[in-house]
């Protein structure tokens, strides 16, 4: 029997969505306990679970040959995948929040606009493609604190119901990306096994037969 | 780009094998400059290229480059003076341009490579492609694969109005969304049937028997510019039943989606995949336009290797170790007597060991 396909999968808020969504199409994978890879119940796929934000790396370099994540993870990255399919779980949007009553980035009147942000390079994209002058300061987490603190007049983060952001006194000013959760390849690895990767592509769109 | 011992060794000996192969075939070794002045290869770069190369001023002011593709720096010295033609050449140097932020040593690549100037056509093609073919088999690699595609008839299906550059990025991620949106918004006729032409992938054999009915199917005669498509497909067509009939076949894929990871080429490209490596080991192509950005114009097609990343992966170069005896005899004119005599049936002997008497 040929090698297994390598799958990278999200130890995250994903994972949950993901592994429900895989029982679904018929692909049958059992974590032992503290174990992070597992082969599914046909031998042919071997799955990996790794920090989010290292997956791209471990599909990079071609250490799995598949991996799953959100656009945010991928782009943020900066390495190029070949783009399989896009799942219908984990949708989200990066959107610019601010406190209330703030004036739009666009209208801002200082000649520099400070944003707050984990995702670096899709706000700087974004502001870049529009001429608007921008400073970034990159952080880690809790962005929604930086307004309050005094770090930045304004925010870019993900949003799934605008919960935490309302929570911490601020709005939604505008959607800047949808970002939906992909299945990627490592280049390199699809050209070798694209009639393989094609068949667990149809499993995961169409379900197994 | 520092090697030592075992690895350097096996350097050697891969590049020995690779060197013999192209003087067998009868191509000559050329040696190009390590550093040029950037604007002479300005315009022939693309953006991504152009960011990636390292440019420094010299003294005067005037911008340098260091040597970030082997092919365009011969370009210039064949456009330049490349007397009779066909010329056979090849070339085994460093090139250096960014690749990782997080590791520096990723930036200088080692590439062998080899040119035919002067050949055009499906002869020329099939030169550069077999002796490619016969070096991969020579270097004995695990499991590769050659994937063939076409610049010509990429070109001829986005026509004038797509720029090329975005439609082969989008080849790359095989984003089929995308660029369908791409020959939407460009008002071209049949955006899906010529996004599923380009994201044809499949074995030599599959691609002589699909590709006459590509033109009915996808109703290419009717579009604007199918005399060049159909043109580009005859071409790769014939490429790929000789392809066929010369070699084994599983190692030969027609992949619509290689267009060359360079901006100059204009005929076939090719790329090679080999199991246990995260990109292309070797790429070339045709590119009969860029040694007339220089002076004089010729056709021209080729090939470069990653050797480093070939290395780890031949079987040839890993299966060569660096053994060494002692020579015998209790004084030196003794051992280096009996050095000799054991060196002419080739043997590698050192004269002062700690073990003198072998």
């Amino acid at each position: 029997m040929a090698d297994p396909l390598t799958i990278a999968i999200p130890n995250g808020r994903l994972l949950k969505p993901l592994m429900d969504y895989f029982s679904i199409k018929g692909i049958q994978i059992k974590f032992g306990s503290r174990k992070l890879s597992a082969v599914d119940s046909s031998g042919r796929l071997e799955f990996y679970k790794v920090k989010n934000s290292d997956l791209p790396t471990y599909v990079h370099h071609r250490i799995t040959g598949l991996g799953i994540a959100g656009d945010d993870t991928l782009i943020e990255s900066g390495h190029s995948f070949v783009r399989l399919s896009t799942l219908p779980i984990g949708k989200t949007s990066l959107c610019i929040a601010a406190p209330k009553d703030s004036p739009a980035v666009e209208e801002h009147g200082a000649s520099v606009v400070n944003v707050a942000t984990s995702y670096v390079r899709l706000t700087r994209e974004w502001f870049h493609r529009r001429g608007i002058p921008v400073k970034i300061i990159r952080l880690g987490g809790s962005v929604e604190l930086a307004p309050r603190l005094g770090l930045a007049e304004y925010i870019t983060d993900l949003v799934e119901t605008g919960g935490t952001l309302k929570a911490n006194g601020l709005e939604i000013l505008k959607k800047l990306a949808d970002l939906r959760v992909r299945l990627i390849a490592n280049p390199a690895y699809f050209k070798l096994h694209y009639r393989e990767i094609g068949e667990f592509t149809d499993i995961l769109t169409r379900g197994k037969r | 780009m520092s090697l030592f011992f075992e690895e350097a060794h096996r350097h050697r000996h891969l590049l020995r094998l690779v060197e013999d192969h192209f003087i067998s075939w009868g191509y000559l070794p050329v040696l190009t400059p390590v550093i040029d002045y950037f604007e002479t290869y300005r315009l022939l770069l693309s953006h991504k290229q152009e960011e990636h190369s390292y440019r420094f001023p010299d003294r005067g002011g005037k911008l340098l480059m260091l040597r970030s593709d082997v092919t365009l720096f011969l370009a210039k010295q064949m456009g330049l003076s490349c007397g009779p033609l066909p010329r056979r050449v090849y070339y085994a140097d460093s090139v250096i341009r960014h690749q990782e932020e997080e590791d520096i040593a990723s930036d200088e690549l080692f590439q062998s490579g080899a040119e035919l100037v002067g050949l055009s056509g499906l002869d020329g093609d099939l030169e550069i492609l077999m002796m490619l073919y016969d070096l991969l088999g020579a270097m004995n690699l695990r499991d590769w694969r050659m994937h063939i595609g076409s610049r010509a008839l990429l070109d001829a299906v986005l026509g004038a109005s797509i720029k090329p550059a975005r439609a082969r990025e989008l080849l790359e991620i095989r984003d089929r969304e995308e660029l369908e949106k791409l020959f939407s918004d460009a008002g071209l006729n049949s955006p899906r049937q010529r996004t599923e032409l380009l994201m044809f992938l499949g074995e030599a054999e599959d691609f002589v028997e699909y590709a006459p009915g590509l033109v009915t199917r996808f109703g290419i005669s009717k579009n604007e510019g199918s005399d060049a498509v159909i043109k580009a497909l005859d071409h790769l067509i014939s490429l790929a039943t000789n392809l066929k009939e010369l070699t084994s076949n599983k190692n030969i894929r027609v992949d619509l989606s290689v267009t060359g990871d360079q901006s100059y080429y204009s005929g076939f490209t090719v790329m090679v995949f080999a199991e246990g490596a995260n990109t292309a080991i070797a790429s070339g192509g045709r590119y009969d336009n860029l040694l007339g950005s220089f002076g004089n114009s010729a056709a021209a097609a080729g090939f470069s290797m990653m050797m480093r990343k070939i290395e780890p992966l031949s079987r040839y170069a890993t299966g060569s170790k660096m053994s060494v005896s002692g020579a015998r005899g209790t004084t030196f004119a003794a051992r280096y007597r009996d050095a000799r005599e054991r060196r002419i049936n080739g043997e590698r002997i050192v004269l002062n060991t700690d073990k003198t008497s072998g």
